[in-house]
């Protein structure tokens, strides 16, 4: 019994909607950076398929890539049940802040004065979005 | 960005705003229906089928474009979503979602003009 009351608030924040939200970013952060690594190990030029990227997935990098994607899909059909799709879908926004500062550390790849500014109106737009949210939170 | 890529990427969009607005449509007839109604199933796996094609076409993508550029680019499938689901969802769009949906995808823009 007091394990389980223990065990509750965590239960209540892992089932939360808002929870599986944040879990499904990061799912996707890690999964695009995966699928990037794996990309630019098996780019092939010049060939008929070469924008299918079919000769991917003979790298590991994109099975992994793969795995996140299937958990982030598993978060996403929770948050679809409980989140409009109007509400929930431009929240999922919060990876283009993600993804940028992952390639970024993670890739080496550079991130320009004007880029890191476009990131900022996307924080702000997230924002705005996320107001109407808290609303429909109280409703909830 | 060239017109192959271009328009490999304009289905990729149109692939992720199908199989996104297929799925919630499915997750909300599954509420009434349970997921092993036909109907659902139907919804279910033409959302999985539309997200597959996008994934395999954004992995085509990838392979010629660094991710900080080509993700960005993606992001216009926010507003497309939010109309579509306002029209074939009937879920409420209201004027403060547009707006926040506007600046994000201005961000993406902007993001992708560097």
């Amino acid at each position: 019994m007091r394990l389980r009351d223990t065990l509750q608030p965590f239960a209540r924040t892992f089932f939360s909607p808002w929870f599986q939200l944040g879990c499904e970013a990061a799912f996707v952060t890690a999964s695009e950076v995966f699928l990037k690594l794996g990309a630019a190990e098996t780019a092939v030029h010049g060939s008929m398929g070469e924008w299918l990227g079919i000769s991917a997935l003979a790298s590991l990098w994109v099975w992994a890539g793969i795995a996140c994607l299937v958990l982030s899909f598993v978060c996403w059909i929770y948050v679809l049940k409980h989140l409009p799709l109007s509400v929930a879908f431009p929240l999922t926004n919060v990876v283009h802040v993600t993804i940028p500062i992952s390639s970024w550390i993670f890739l080496g790849e550079a991130i320009t004065a004007r880029r890191w500014m476009g990131i900022v109106v996307v924080v702000a737009g997230l924002a705005l979005v996320a107001k109407p949210v808290a609303t429909l939170d109280e409703k909830l | 960005m060239k017109a192959t890529p271009l328009v490999v990427f304009i289905i990729e969009v149109l692939a992720v705003v199908a199989g996104q607005v297929l799925v919630k449509h499915a997750v909300e007839q599954s509420q009434q229906l349970g997921f092993r109604n036909r109907r659902v199933l139907a919804f279910l796996c033409g959302g999985i089928a539309a997200m597959a094609v996008s994934f395999f076409l954004t992995l085509g993508l990838l392979q010629h474009f660094d991710l900080s550029y080509f993700f960005p680019l993606q992001a216009s499938t926010t507003i497309l979503i939010v109309v579509f689901a306002a029209v074939f969802l009937r879920e409420r769009l209201s004027l403060q979602l547009l707006a926040g949906s506007v600046l994000i995808t201005a961000g993406i823009v902007l993001v992708s003009l560097s």
